[in-house]
């Protein structure tokens, strides 16, 4: 597996340099899951996130009646996990492997890593963060908006 | 005594001649070890479970047996319940018999009777027909006779009726008798079959319980045999394990490191709490972050491999860094205008 083909491609590491990327790859560990296999847990405590590398995984969460329903599914390369990252709260939906699916994970410690040797870098990393949570905001304005 | 080096010196040094051949001795060493290894393993395993075989084909040998001997004992069981049926015809035969002969001679006196009994009726005829040519005393006599032979027939036809009765009843218990008889001869005759046929499985079961004991002995053997060669190549991964410490020492003197299993350890020049780490492995799971050969990482003397950073020569310029930081904020994102409306 190119580990640096993979995170250029992502939006996660949008204009990082080679070197940035290098490390990154790096201090990333790659985790394979059969399909089914759950990644996370909504409500468990988390300090990383994922990038898909391979496969497809679906983002679930429990209705009223405790019924898992999905609420949309991800593919290569997009990364997940990184709003219990950014606020430490709980995991806000479950993750669960849809077919054989291998990930990148980085933890909060990796990208304190990270932070330490390449400052700029990291700052773009929160900086993509921001702007895929920005995406997700606007998305639902727009949503919201039309339910009005 | 360690050289304190610099990472442009680690890796210096990770490009030499010198360092690929260590390394290549490392990797056959280790080949050599892991193949040793799985060997070993594998004709341990093939051992134990040939032992384990052994003792299975041992146990089924000897529930087999048991098996067999279940099988003579319904023999015998069978032989001793036939004998007494055998035996207890001979006596019903003899009751047969008796029957019979008593059948017989009541059939005689049955046959005898039935004639007196016709002469008896000629006579009170005769008696009755003399009679009515008579007159007087003599008429008086002649009834008297006749009344005597009809007495006489009364009596006649009685014992004959007596022994009819008899004959039908020594007649109905013989034949009761003869299919008691035939009934014991035909239990007798299954009991006979089936016993026979129970010894041949007997004799057919034991065979089986045979081969399976010599089954086992020659898995005894064959685990024998496997574990010797174990033990065999036990000795050869001891030597291979030997040869890899003996690799792994040279690196000691010849790099001036410090020699972990998995890592060589370098201090680092003007750094006294942090050394480099050189990975020898490819893991991905146990560490911090995936390890990967040849790969270089700082480590704390505290801490060491628990907690890895990637060896990196220096940090990017600032302005490096700043002109990354002007190109996104300052001239617009994707090189696309700021629509009017946006928020």
């Amino acid at each position: 597996m190119q580990k640096l083909e993979v995170l250029s491609r992502s939006p996660l590491f949008e204009m990082l340099s080679t070197p940035e990327l290098e490390f990154v790859a790096d201090l990333s560990r790659p985790r394979r899951y059969a399909a089914g296999e759950i990644v996370f847990e909504e409500g468990e405590l988390g300090d990383s996130l994922y990038v898909i590398v391979e496969g497809e995984v679906e983002v679930l969460r429990k209705n009223d009646s405790g019924e898992l329903k999905v609420l949309t599914g991800l593919a290569a390369p997009a990364f997940f996990g990184e709003m219990s990252l950014i606020d430490k709260e709980y995991r806000s939906a479950s993750v669960r492997a849809k077919t054989e699916a291998v990930l990148l994970h980085l933890t909060a410690e990796n990208l304190a890593l990270f932070r330490k040797q390449y400052r700029d870098g990291f700052t773009f990393l929160v900086i993509n963060i921001a702007r895929v949570l920005s995406s997700r905001l606007r998305e639902a304005n727009t949503r919201l908006a039309s339910r009005l | 005594m360690q050289k304190a080096r610099r990472l442009a010196e680690v890796k210096d040094l990770l490009a030499s001649p010198e360092f690929s051949a260590w390394w290549q001795s490392l990797s056959v060493a280790r080949q050599a070890l892991r193949e040793l290894t799985e060997q070993y393993d594998e004709l341990l395993t093939q051992a134990m479970l040939m032992d384990f075989r052994a003792e299975l084909a041992q146990k089924n040998a000897i529930d087999t047996l048991y098996r067999s001997g279940e099988h003579e004992d319904a023999a015998a069981g069978l032989l001793a319940e036939s004998t007494e049926l055998e035996n207890q015809s001979f006596k019903s035969v003899g009751d047969f018999e008796e029957l019979r002969f008593r059948a017989s001679e009541t059939w005689y006196k049955l046959g005898a009777a039935e004639r007196q009994l016709e002469e008896q009726k000629e006579q009170l005829q005769q008696a009755q027909q003399q009679r009515e040519k008579l007159q007087g005393s003599a008429r008086r006599e002649a009834d008297a006779r006749h009344s005597q032979r009809e007495h006489e027939l009364k009596l006649a036809e009685r014992a004959f009726r007596q022994l009819q009765q008899e004959y039908e009843r020594d007649n109905t218990r013989k034949t009761r008798v003869w299919d008691e008889v035939e009934r014991i001869w035909a239990r007798s005759a299954e009991m006979s079959l089936t016993m026979a046929e129970k010894k041949m499985q007997a004799k057919k079961v034991r065979r089986e319980a045979e081969t399976g004991f010599a089954q086992a002995e020659e898995r005894k053997q064959r685990a024998q045999k496997l574990r010797a060669e174990a033990e065999a190549k036990g000795s050869s991964r001891e030597q291979a394990n030997q040869r890899l410490t003996e690799v792994l020492t040279q690196a000691r003197e010849q790099f001036s490191c410090a020699i972990g299993d998995e890592f060589l350890y370098f201090r680092e020049r003007d750094q006294s709490q942090r050394a480099f780490a050189v990975g020898l492995v490819a893991d991905s799971q146990t560490f911090n972050i995936e390890v990967k050969p040849l790969a270089v990482y700082h480590v704390d003397r505290n801490r060491g491999v628990s907690f890895l950073e990637p060896a990196v020569e220096q940090p990017p310029s600032v302005e490096e860094g700043d002109r990354r930081f002007e190109a996104y904020f300052l001239q617009g994102r994707k090189g696309e205008k700021k629509p009017a409306a946006a928020g």
